[in-house]
C-alpha cells in the first residue's frame, strides 16, 4: 500500500542524514507504527508520504502510484492526517473542522452534514459538540475531533504524528484502545509515529524501529520484536521487562486448552480467567492464587481447563508467533 | 464661557464639518485598507517582503503628521487630496503592521495541518490565515480609525480638517465655544468608531474565549 524505495533525505544545512536509504513496505489495512528516539527521522519519513517533506532521492509509492507523480493537493486530500497537537482550526466549529476536507473536495452540503454526524459518533462524541469551538473542548475531545477530521473523506491511508503524546495517560490509553477497536471496523492503512514503545506494542500490527539518521533497525510484529530484538539498541528501546510486555500482548485464548477429563465446571475454589484476558492478567491471578493454578473459562463461562505458571512459561518459550497476531 | 447662541446659529455648518470629518476618516481608512490588502497579497506571493514591510512601515510611522502633510503639499497643494493621501498613508501603516503581525503570529501547527489536509495556498490564506488574523486586523482598524479622527483635525492647518477648522476659528478669535464644540464632537466621534469596530469584532470573531 505504501512503499518506500531507497529513500534518502538530508535536511538543508544539516551534516547528518535525516533518512538514510529507507526501503519499507506498509501493507494495506495494517497499523504500522514508526518508533524511535526523538530526532531519529521518523516524523520526516511520515511527512514525506504526503509531501510535507520531500526526499532527496528514491521513490515513495502510495497505492502503486509514486507520490511525486500526483498533484500535491490531490495527494494530500486523499490521505488523512493527524498531528500531535490536534491543530484544529480555532475559528471553526467542530462540525466545520470535521467537514474541512469534504468541503475542499466539493461535496454537497447535505452529504457533508450527514458524514459529519456519522463521524462524531464514530469517534465517541455527542452530537451537541458539533456547534462548539475547539477551545471549548478538553484535550481528549480535541483529539477525537482531529481523528474524525482525518477520517472525513474516508481516505484509505491515515497518517498520525504522535497523535496522543500530549494527552494525560488515562485518556491516552483509552484513545489507543478506541483506535484499535475503530481500526477493526475500518481497515485503514494507518501509519502512526510515536516515541513510546508501550504505545507501539499496544496499537501496532507491525512496528518499524528507527535509530538515528532514519536508519530502520527492525521491522516486525510486536511479538517478534519482543521475542527476538535485532540489536542492543532495540532491546534497550523495548525497556526492562520484555517478557511482561509479551504477556500483555498474548491472550488466554492463545494457550492450548488442557481439559482434564470429565469436569465441565471449574472447581469452586479456583479463581478464573476468561479467554479474552491477557496473559499478564492471568499471571497476576496465578501469583495470587494459593495453589498457583487458575481455571480458564470461555466467554460464556464454560470451563476449558486450568492454567499454571508452567503454561505461561511454555507460551513464552514455545513462541508461536503466527498465532499471536 | 459657552455661547449657546453661537451653536444654534451655526449648527448647520457644524454638522457639515462633522460630515466632512467622517468622510475624511472613512476615505483614509478605506484607501489605507485597500492598499494594505494589496501589499499583504504581495507578501503571499513573495513572503520575504513581509519583514521589510513591517520595518519600513514602523519607521514611516515615526514621521510627525504635520511634517508628512507639508512633505506632500508641493505635489498636491492645499487640497483635500493632500489630506486624504496623508491620512491614507497613516492608516496604511497601522493596518499593514497589525495585519502582518497577526498573520505572523498564527499558530504554525494549524497552518501546517491545513497544508497537510490539502488546502491550496489561496484556500489556506482565505480560509485559515485571514480569519485567524481577523482579531488583529480589526484591532488595527480600530486603532486607525481613532487615530485618524484626531489626525484629521491637524489637516485644518492645510485648509481641510473637518471639525479641526473649529479649533482654528476659536483660536483666531480667542473664542472658546467652537473649540469646546469641536473637542466634544471629535471625542464622541472617536468613541463611535471605537465602538463600531469593537462590535464588528464581537460579531465576526465568536470563537475567541
Amino acid at each position: 500500500m505504501i512503499r518506500f524505495e531507497a529513500v534518502k533525505k538530508t535536511h538543508k544545512g544539516s551534516p547528518r542524514m535525516a533518512v538514510s536509504d529507507l526501503t519499507l513496505h506498509v501493507r494495506e489495512g495494517e497499523i504500522c507504527v514508526f518508533v524511535g528516539p526523538s530526532g531519529c527521522g521518523k516524523t520526516t519519513i511520515l511527512r514525506m508520504i504526503n509531501r510535507l517533506d520531500t526526499q532527496d532521492s528514491g521513490r515513495i509509492c502510495v497505492n502503486g502510484v509514486a507520490t511525486d507523480e500526483l498533484d500535491v493537493v490531490t495527494l494530500r486530500r486523499g490521505i488523512g492526517f493527524m498531528m500531535q497537537s490536534s491543530a484544529l482550526f480555532p475559528h471553526q466549529t467542530v462540525a466545520e473542522n470535521i467537514g474541512a476536507v469534504p468541503r475542499l473536495l466539493g461535496w454537497g452540503k447535505s452529504k457533508i452534514r450527514q458524514r459529519v454526524s456519522e463521524l462524531i459518533s464514530l469517534v465517541g462524541l455527542q452530537p451537541e459538540f458539533l456547534d462548539r469551538y475547539p477551545n471549548q473542548l478538553s484535550g481528549g475531545q480535541q483529539s477525537r475531533v482531529a481523528l474524525a477530521r482525518a477520517l472525513a473523506s474516508d481516505p484509505p491511508v491515515v497518517l498520525m504524528d504522535e497523535p496522543f503524546a500530549a494527552l494525560d495517560p488515562v485518556i491516552r490509553e483509552r484513545l489507543q484502545d478506541e483506535l484499535v477497536a475503530l481500526q477493526r471496523r475500518l481497515h485503514k492503512t494507518i501509519i502512526l509515529v510515536t516515541h513510546d514503545m508501550e504505545e507501539a506494542i499496544k496499537v501496532g500490527d507491525r512496528i518499524a524501529i528507527f535509530e538515528g539518521e532514519g536508519r530502520l533497525v527492525q521491522f516486525d510484529t510486536p511479538h517478534n520484536i519482543l521475542a527476538h530484538p535485532a540489536s542492543d539498541f532495540v532491546s534497550g528501546f523495548i525497556g526492562k521487562d520484555p517478557l511482561l510486555k509479551r504477556l500483555t500482548l498474548m491472550k488466554v485464548a492463545d494457550l492450548p486448552a488442557e481439559i482434564d477429563g470429565e469436569s465441565t465446571v471449574p472447581a469452586p475454589e479456583l479463581a478464573t480467567v476468561t479467554i479474552n484476558d491477557s496473559l499478564h492478567h492471568a499471571l497476576v491471578k496465578i501469583l495470587s492464587a494459593p495453589t498457583g493454578v487458575v481455571a480458564r473459562v470461555d466467554e460464556a463461562g464454560g470451563y476449558e481447563g486450568c492454567i499454571s505458571i508452567e503454561s505461561l512459561y511454555n507460551a513464552l518459550s514455545g513462541s508461536r508467533p503466527g498465532s499471536l497476531q | 464661557m459657552m455661547d449657546g447662541a453661537w451653536i444654534v446659529d451655526n449648527w448647520q455648518a457644524i454638522v457639515q464639518l462633522l460630515l466632512d470629518h467622517i468622510q475624511l476618516v472613512t476615505l483614509g481608512l478605506c484607501i489605507g485598507m485597500l492598499v494594505a490588502g494589496a501589499m499583504v497579497f504581495l507578501t503571499l506571493w513573495k513572503p520575504v517582503l513581509a519583514r521589510p514591510m513591517i520595518y519600513v512601515s514602523g519607521i514611516l510611522f515615526t514621521i510627525p503628521s504635520l511634517a508628512l502633510f507639508i512633505l506632500i503639499m508641493p505635489f498636491t497643494g492645499l487640497s483635500k487630496t493632500t489630506s486624504v493621501i496623508g491620512l491614507s498613508l497613516y492608516s496604511l501603516l497601522i493596518i499593514l503592521q497589525n495585519t502582518l503581525a497577526g498573520l505572523a503570529s498564527n499558530p504554525p501547527d494549524v497552518l501546517e495541518e491545513a497544508r497537510a489536509l490539502g488546502y491550496t495556498r489561496m484556500q489556506r490564506f482565505l480560509g485559515v490565515e485571514l480569519p485567524l488574523a481577523l482579531p488583529s486586523l480589526l484591532a488595527g482598524l480600530r486603532t486607525t480609525s481613532v487615530t485618524l479622527v484626531g489626525l484629521v483635525t491637524v489637516t485644518a492647518l492645510i485648509g481641510q480638517g473637518g471639525l479641526g477648522q473649529l479649533f482654528i476659528t476659536g483660536l483666531a478669535q480667542s473664542f472658546t465655544t467652537p473649540v469646546v464644540v469641536s473637542l466634544v464632537l471629535t471625542v464622541m466621534l472617536a468613541l463611535c468608531f471605537d465602538f463600531l469596530f469593537y462590535s464588528i469584532n464581537k460579531w465576526l470573531v465568536p470563537w475567541v474565549r
